[in-house]
């Protein structure tokens, strides 16, 4: 049986009522009691209540143990891709770290170094990440001819500020 | 519904953690590792399913937890991710994964109104699997925070950020959809007995 369609008092409120939060319970209470289309409709709903409902579960202490195997698991897991990751990177640091050696070391060594470029400047273009422009015709990116003995640090300290844009 | 003692008693745990203490972690995990079983339970119907979205919940509350901006929160907030966990976990399984349960003749299941009121006989759980997978998820998941973790409507509208009227409206019409598909079963509140599995439903 549906709910009388002559009867469009309780609705949704009805819930509320099955579920102890009606506002207006102690009227759906005297409504209830003369009106049986709402009373099924009721029953209907506490059915459907009943049948979803779910016993409460058991503590169980071993979930916490295998939380924790689980958790370690993953940390173990992922400090080795760390582990892996830095052995990947070590040849590329590696080589910033030659290139900027031996930036400081031409730098100490060779008189007439540009002091229009600080040292963190010198590194970076040894890495090659800054694009070098309006430098005198085809010329290679500074770093490249550094690293490649093509040119001194005294060419390299021709390049003005303008010269490095950064990408 | 939650005390304020247990609020209070999370927001400390919470802080003993972010503080350093993993033991606060663990404390919280036994506190509610089977509230989050039964929650997730109510979604799948499936004892291991529950427990694995149960694991990967505390997981992901374990990885995240400095984002959580209320420490006393931490229950409703553990929740929300055991929902959502729970939402995936239907999503991967697909609506028809149940086929061979439904098709288990009902002749068979437990006609005794308690088994049905606590949804412990197979072919019944298979369908009720089913029926819950394929309510929307607007409505399935406002009425399983009510019928699984008895949340108020407050709660609910507070956890899925959603107006309490709405989730009240929502609610109710899960129930009402509910209803047709056990009725289709011949499970009513009218007859010979509400909860009762006729063969007649099961011919459907």
């Amino acid at each position: 049986m549906k709910l009388d369609p002559t009867c469009d008092r309780c609705d949704h409120r009805l819930s509320a009522y099955l579920d102890g939060e009606a506002s207006d319970a102690a009227a759906l209470d005297s409504h209830l009691h003369s009106c049986p289309a709402c009373r099924h409709a009721l029953a209907e709903l506490e059915q459907c209540s009943r049948v979803l409902a779910v016993a409460p579960q058991p503590a169980d202490p071993s979930f916490v143990a295998r939380f924790r195997q689980r958790l370690e698991a993953l940390e173990t897991e992922r400090a080795e891709r760390w582990r892996l990751l830095a052995i990947r990177l070590m040849p590329l640091a590696a080589i910033a770290l030659v290139a900027a050696l031996a930036l400081t070391a031409l730098e100490s060594g060779g008189p007439g170094g540009d002091e229009s470029f600080t040292a963190l400047e010198r590194t970076v273009l040894a890495v090659g990440s800054p694009l070098v422009t309006e430098s005198t015709a085809d010329e290679a990116p500074a770093s490249e001819l550094l690293l490649a003995g093509a040119v001194d640090s005294r060419s390299i300290g021709g390049l003005r500020r303008a010269d490095v844009r950064w990408p | 519904m939650t005390t304020a003692r247990e609020r209070d008693d999370d927001a400390t745990l919470v802080q003993r953690f972010r503080a350093g203490d993993p033991a606060a972690f663990s404390e919280l995990v036994e506190r509610y590792e089977a509230r989050a079983r039964r929650l997730a339970y109510g979604f799948l119907r499936d004892q291991q399913g529950a427990e694995d979205v149960a694991q990967d919940s505390f997981l992901q509350a374990y990885r995240r937890i400095r984002s959580l901006k209320q420490p006393s929160s931490f229950r409703s907030w553990l929740f929300s991710i055991v929902v959502n966990r729970a939402r995936d976990e239907l999503r991967h399984r697909g609506r028809f994964e149940e086929v061979e349960d439904l098709e288990v003749p009902l002749r068979e299941a437990s006609t005794a109104p308690d088994e049905l009121q606590t949804a412990e006989s197979r072919e019944l759980r298979g369908y009720l699997r089913r029926f819950i997978a394929d309510l929307p998820v607007k409505y399935r998941e406002p009425l399983l925070l009510k019928e699984v973790e008895g949340m108020t409507y407050a709660e609910i509208a507070d956890l899925l950020e959603i107006p309490m009227g709405t989730a009240q409206i929502r609610i109710h019409r899960a129930r009402l959809r509910l209803r047709d598909r056990l009725q289709t079963l011949g499970i009513s509140a009218s007859g010979a007995g509400a909860g009762a599995v006729t063969d007649e439903g099961a011919r459907r």
